[in-house]
């Protein structure tokens, strides 16, 4: 009896957190505009969405400042772990102490103080501010994904590399390096996920006609939301399906391995 | 008189694993019980089956005659030590230790009055409103026991609790426990896979390997009369080696006969002979010395010269200990260990002798599954 | 060592440059004119009674969605850890898992759904019944928050729970505690950390959303996000959208103190 309370639980809360986007699926392949009513299957939505130039344009845009983004802010952030772990504890603790700003600020003010600094000092608001200010906000989950590798990192294989002969450069190579790699994957993984999400950020700071999926969503669930959009859901919620199935299965191997 | 527990067939299985396979246990009221063995041997899950964390797959557990099989661990009278302490670490000592008279319901004077009795039963009088992380591991262990018994339970199980603390203070508790056990009475069930810990404090050891009960005893059985090799070997440091039973009291040892008190193995069996490190006696012999063939020969009944039997051979190895030197003796074939409070340097020719009474004959497992065989009670 | 050191100059220009600076910005602004000159007004805008208001129903409707999150989430928590679906990890995936699909096509699910036109009112009306008024209420910005902060909620309340140790609750069996008693008296109080850190991450960004209300609120109802957002947007006032935000920041640096004080070893710490 208890057993099937707790079971309709977990059933209610899934059905809650799924059936909103189940429900968007289901009307992708819908035969007409309606939201409500079934009129037979077809995947027209998903033929215009891939011929729609404003959803493809902000499908580029959202994934290309997103690995710009990843791979600026994880460059930036490994670098800095490195220089942070050799300063004295007080630097270090004032510079993490600013690191957490923008990761508990709430996005609206992130998102505002950046555009205001944007056009203060001239600098029009572009493509480019987007991927800046995005570099901003995943730069603090970089340095969290990467510092507590570099705490657990044990020095004396670094030394033990340079007591062997290696150069000072080789052994970070050989061996810092390995050891930090986790971090630092899932430091980009993460300041990757951050970018797509993102819309309060973007919105603020991007320049006239430059859409990510986020924005795009908004600015057309003012004026009337079409199909096309459910059907960009299913895609995208197939694909973080996938990436996260596949990267569990190779987390979970690599363990086994272990 | 009945016994205070009695396990009844039991036999449990996690994930196709079986752990205990139909053991039967009983413990007497005022019994200090240990169950020994190496890890994944079974005893913790009886420790967890009494204390009613687990249910049996098949059998029953009785306690003061009443089956209580299928009784939830709160409604029994029985209380546990774990092994890692587990205590709250929200609370502070004293609401930890008043945690379970809260739930009887006693009145704030009486739980004040208890955990201070307590306290003052484990030497930490006055720790009330310290908080869990401000202490030592061993101080831990003990408001762990005092949690326990302030409910004043017939019944205290207690996995492993000296396991995580050093040496110095594992020997300490040990006094401490025997202590608390006299002082109040209450039916100790111990799990260790720690012989000296076992042996100190035990009424009753029982040594268990693989799910069965290999054997059961006072510390003083368990370690001079090893029922087989399994528990000569896990009790204490033993040389146990092949050996024919020639006859009643003779026993042939690297093809040296030996007396022994030992009767009942019959004519010519193969046997397994146990001799504790400490029962060999080291005579230093001269280098030139060549044994001659009547040294080895035990001579029957004229019980002069030649009682013991001897075998000759080399110090290999040599370490000191403390209390005494642990040397490794190359005789007869066999790498024996001896220990010795003389000193004899590696590369010394001994001769080395063991009286009768130090020989423990053993009958020899014919596979493995005897190995594991149930000794009966 | 100086060149090493020297490593971690980008990031720091990063933080100059990406987060002081702009939050100087916000300071100049939040305290001047529009002719730079110094004023107050901007901070005591709040008390106008539509600021105030806002201000006001966002501290509510916060406070409501953190409040029911709790209520669905630790129960989830609870069952996850003891019916032992939390160590097969692919449980515990199902519950996360929206939290990775884009926020603004989730908000965007219940839009459609709670729609006059939508699934719920055309079901309703197909039984007869009148249409009702779902979309465009506070209601259903709450519903909105709560469906999209809810794993925020669920993981960290999680990890702690799974973090005591099993021969905690068990002591709390032995000494004669009842299932209710385990669940008051040990694992709520010891899943604290992550409450904590539960509740800010759904409490700072339902207080601080603009998207939700104008999604499921149909720009009718305005919370405090929103007007900030309007000065920046339509009205075009930075000095006063700076001056509500520095109030605005006050109340997340206070829920933040709040909160941290209970968790103090970062213990619910999600990353």
């Amino acid at each position: 009896m208890k057993k099937l309370i707790k079971g309709f639980y977990l059933f209610l809360i899934i059905l809650f957190l799924y059936l909103p986007i189940f429900t968007l699926m289901v009307f992708s392949f819908n035969g007409s505009k309606s939201m409500s009513v079934w009129t037979g299957f077809s995947t027209m939505w998903y033929k215009e969405m891939a011929t729609d130039p404003m959803i493809v344009e902000a499908i580029w845009n959202t994934f290309t400042i997103a690995v710009a983004a990843g791979v600026i802010a994880t460059v930036v952030g490994t670098l800095a772990c490195i220089g942070i772990s050799v300063m004295s504890k007080r630097s270090e603790s004032l510079i993490m102490g600013f690191n957490n700003i923008p990761l508990l600020n709430a996005d609206i003010v992130t998102g505002i103080a950046l555009m205001m600094s944007f056009l203060v000092f001239g600098i029009t608001l572009s493509w480019g501010t987007v991927l800046l200010s995005h570099v901003t906000f995943c730069l603090p989950y970089v340095i969290l994904s990467v510092m507590p590798k570099f705490k657990q990192l044990t020095i004396t294989n670094y030394e033990a590399a340079l007591d062997l002969g290696a150069t000072p450069l080789y052994a970070f190579w050989k061996v810092v390096l390995p050891e930090l790699r986790p971090g630092i994957i899932s430091g980009f993984l993460l300041a990757f996920t951050m970018s797509v999400d993102d819309f309060v950020v973007t919105h603020f700071t991007r320049g006239a006609g430059i859409n990510t999926i986020s924005t795009l969503i908004y600015s057309q669930a003012k004026v009337g939301i079409r199909p096309t959009l459910f059907a960009l859901s299913t895609v995208i919620f197939v694909m973080v399906l996938v990436v996260l199935g596949v990267s569990n299965f190779i987390s979970q191997r690599s363990e086994d391995e272990e | 008189m009945q016994p205070l527990i009695k396990l009844q067939n039991i036999s449990k299985s996690f994930d196709d694993t079986q752990v205990l396979d139909d053991f039967s246990l009983e413990v007497k009221e005022n019994e200090f019980i240990t169950l020994l063995g190496p890890s994944g041997c079974g005893k913790t899950t009886i420790l967890r089956i009494v204390g009613g964390f687990e249910k049996p797959d098949e059998g029953r557990v009785f306690f003061e005659g009443k089956d209580i099989t299928a009784m939830p661990p709160n409604k029994r009278h029985i209380n546990t030590v774990f092994q890692k302490y587990a205590l709250f670490p929200h609370m502070n000592i004293g609401q930890n230790i008043a945690f379970g008279l809260k739930i009887s319901g006693k009145s704030d004077q009486y739980i004040r009055d208890k955990v201070k009795y307590a306290l003052k039963l484990v030497n930490l009088s006055g720790y009330e409103k310290r908080k869990i992380d401000s202490l030592s591991g061993g101080q831990q262990q003990r408001i762990a026991i005092a949690r326990a018994i302030v409910n004043e339970p017939k019944v205290l199980l207690l996995d492993e609790p000296l396991g995580a603390l050093d040496l110095k203070l594992r020997q300490d508790m040990e006094y401490e426990l025997i202590r608390l056990k006299n002082e109040l009475g209450i039916t100790f069930i111990y799990v260790t896979h720690d012989q000296e810990e076992a042996l100190t404090m035990s009424d009753k050891v029982v040594v268990m390997n693989g799910g069965y009960i290999q054997q059961m005893g006072t510390p003083e059985q368990i370690y001079n009369e090893p029922e087989n090799a399994f528990v000569a070997d896990f009790i204490g440091d033993s040389n146990i080696i092949d050996a024919i039973m020639v006859e009643d009291r003779v026993v042939k040892i690297c093809n040296t006969v030996f007396p022994c008190i030992d009767e009942g193995f019959g004519r010519n069996r193969h046997v397994d002979v146990v001799i504790r490190p400490e029962d060999i006696i080291i005579k230093r012999v001269p280098e030139d010395y060549n044994p001659k063939v009547t040294d080895t020969v035990f001579n029957f009944g004229d019980g002069n010269k030649n009682t013991l039997g001897r075998l000759f051979g080399t110090v290999t190895h040599n370490v000191f200990i403390g209390v005494h030197y642990e040397m490794e003796i190359e005789a007869g074939g066999f790498t024996w260990l001896a220990q010795n409070t003389v000193n004899y340097p590696v590369g010394t020719k001994v001769a080395i002798d063991v009286i009768p009474e130090n020989i423990q004959i053993m009958n020899k497992p014919q596979t493995k599954d005897e190995e594991a065989m149930e000794i009966d009670i | 060592m100086t060149f090493r050191k020297l490593l971690a100059a980008p990031f720091i220009f990063w933080i100059i440059a990406g987060t002081v600076i702009p939050l100087g910005v916000i300071g100049f602004y939040g305290f001047t004119t529009r002719d730079r000159n110094f004023t107050f007004e901007n901070i005591t805008a709040i008390f106008t009674a539509e600021h105030a208001q806002a201000l006001l129903l966002a501290l509510l409707l916060a406070a409501i969605s953190t409040l029911i999150c709790f209520v669905l989430a630790f129960p989830l928590s609870l069952i996850l850890r003891s019916s032992g679906l939390g160590q097969k990890g692919f449980m515990v995936f199902i519950f996360i898992l929206p939290m990775w699909m884009n926020f603004l096509l989730r908000t965007m699910a219940w839009q459609v759904i709670l729609e006059k036109g939508g699934l719920i009112n055309a079901i309703i009306t197909s039984m007869g019944f009148e249409p009702l008024e779902l979309i465009n209420t506070s209601g259903a910005i709450v519903l909105g928050m709560v469906y999209d902060f809810l794993p925020f909620m669920v993981l960290p309340i999680y990890n702690t729970l799974m973090k005591i140790d099993d021969n905690i609750i068990e002591a709390a069996y032995d000494l004669g505690a009842t299932h209710k008693r385990v669940i008051w008296n040990i694992l709520l109080p010891l899943s604290i950390p992550g409450i904590a850190s539960g509740v800010t991450m759904v409490f700072v960004p339902a207080l601080t959303t603009f998207v939700i209300s104008n999604m499921l609120g149909g720009g009718k109802i305005n919370l405090i996000g929103n007007i900030i957002e309007q000065e920046f947007t339509t009205s075009a006032n930075w000095n006063l959208g700076s001056g509500l935000s520095l109030i605005m920041m006050i109340f997340i640096v206070g829920s933040m103190m709040l909160l941290s004080k209970l968790d103090k070893e970062g213990e619910g710490n999600f990353i």
